[in-house]
């Protein structure tokens, strides 16, 4: 498959581009070429030193240039230990450039804020395609069920600039291309009028991910842009090759921001139902297996609450919801 | 004719069957996450040519993990949990010669730390 899917995305990006899916990586072959380079360029590195003794400042600055170039490559080598030729042409120094691409056949029970008896108690079935398209910082993407741990809580789809990033921490400016929300949540997400643009950060640590997203503009809403802004935290755990997370999220909605409701659309008459700030909060826990180093199996439950605001605005006394389902992604 | 037919058939089975085979399964062990720890039940069959005594290792010990008095095949079953790739190797009792090995490779479905899954790269 990988073979078939490979070529094809790769003429759709750019003749120009190869793409290195980490499936290849478990190759032993893979390992020793690794040990070679770093052998190879720890040798050449110590020759370096020697050389650089003896030339001139002007000469030594270019060399320590040429040595944070080597460095940065040993360390995309420790990722990236597959390659198809040996001239790497370096674009940048961001490591979340690169490529996602996740299909997820989801099905999901539980409630929907949006119906009048709340009660969604159905089964729903969704066909979710989820991405991340990012190249020299200016990314595009739509985020999933199946991609929580790129993507964080509360993210939307959008493009925007990833304006730093280092191991653990990565900076983007960002505007959404839709306030739908993703696949499979729906039914308990808090929707709104307007797009929003601002700024995410995101920390990923070994088992855990910190993010905060916090949206001053709106090219579109009512009056003011008002703010909106979101804390989240997931942490995950393994057992065997069983993958276990729990994600908890606090979202702050400002007065000026109008909600949506999917039943009217957008109405004007909304407007007075936005009389206040609003806090709502999320939680989910999931699990997920790996059938194939292409094939991921997942199940989650997700709860939400809905803000104050919200609750006043609607006529009945619903307060949270939950949704609960399954999920079958291929990730290319 | 038919006679050296048959006479050349047997000299190749009789090749196949000097060679020692070390067989596997399954292969891969796949963790969802790059640099996790991966747990894979490998079931293993082992086959040479003369009866002898003969040991099984694997690349995460210096022990033997099995061996065997006067076999010329065996079997084997354990779960091992790794983050790389694991080499298990038949050997002659107080040997230090492979006599014929097989490796179970690492994979993951994504990369640590929020990476994406493919990397940009130019020819």
């Amino acid at each position: 498959m990988k073979n078939i899917v490979q070529p094809l995305l790769t003429s759709l990006v750019s003749a120009s581009f190869l793409l290195t899916s980490p499936a290849l990586l478990a190759d032993p072959h893979n390992e020793k070429h690794e040990k070679h380079e770093k052998h190879e360029k720890h040798e050449k590195h110590e020759k370096h030193e020697k050389h650089e003794k003896h030339e001139k400042h002007e000469k030594h600055e270019k060399d320590a240039k040429h040595q944070k170039h080597d460095k940065h490559k040993e360390d995309k080598t420790a990722d990236e230990h597959e390659h198809d030729l040996d001239i790497d042409f370096d674009f940048d120094d961001n490591p979340r450039d690169g490529f996602y691409l996740g299909l997820s056949a989801i099905t999901t029970s539980g409630d929907d804020f949006y119906l009048s008896d709340h009660d969604d108690s159905k089964a729903d079935f969704d066909f979710d395609v989820s991405y991340r398209v990012q190249f020299l910082g200016l990314f595009v993407e739509s985020p999933g069920l199946s991609s929580r741990r790129l993507h964080g809580l509360y993210a939307t789809p959008a493009w925007g600039i990833n304006f730093f990033s280092n191991d653990i921490w990565s900076l983007d400016l960002f505007y959404e291309t839709s306030t739908k929300g993703i696949d499979g949540l729906e039914g308990i997400q808090n929707r709104r009028k307007a797009k929003r643009g601002g700024l995410r950060a995101t920390g990923y640590f070994d088992n855990s991910q910190l993010q905060v997203v916090f949206t001053p503009y709106s090219p579109d809403n009512a009056e003011s842009d008002g703010i909106e802004a979101s804390l989240s935290y997931g942490h995950n755990w393994q057992f065997k090759n069983w993958n276990y997370y729990a994600n908890v999220g606090v979202h702050y909605r400002s007065e000026e921001i109008l909600d949506y409701s999917l039943e009217q659309g957008y109405i004007q008459t909304n407007e007075e139902y936005s009389s206040s700030d609003g806090i709502s909060t999320s939680a989910e826990i999931g699990l997920e297996y790996p059938l194939t180093s292409d094939w991921v199996f997942g199940s989650f439950v997700a709860y939400r609450t809905l803000s104050d605001r919200v609750e006043d605005s609607r006529t009945d006394d619903v307060s949270d919801g939950y949704k609960a389902g399954f999920l079958l992604t291929y990730v290319f | 004719m038919m006679s050296f037919i048959l006479s050349s058939l047997t000299v190749q089975a009789n090749t196949l069957k000097a060679v020692p085979v070390l067989k596997i399964n399954p292969e891969q062990c796949v963790a969802l996450l790059q640099g996790q720890k991966c747990y894979v039940t490998v079931k293993l069959n082992w086959r040479v040519a003369t009866a002898g005594n003969y040991c099984l290792f694997s690349s995460q010990g210096t022990d033997a993990l099995k061996c065997w008095t006067q076999q010329s095949k065996g079997e084997f079953k354990q779960e091992f949990m790794a983050k790389t790739n694991i080499l298990l190797s038949l050997k002659q009792k107080n040997s230090q010669v492979t006599l014929v090995d097989a490796e179970v490779k690492m994979a993951w479905v994504h990369k640590k730390k929020g990476k994406p899954r493919m990397s940009w790269r130019m020819f």
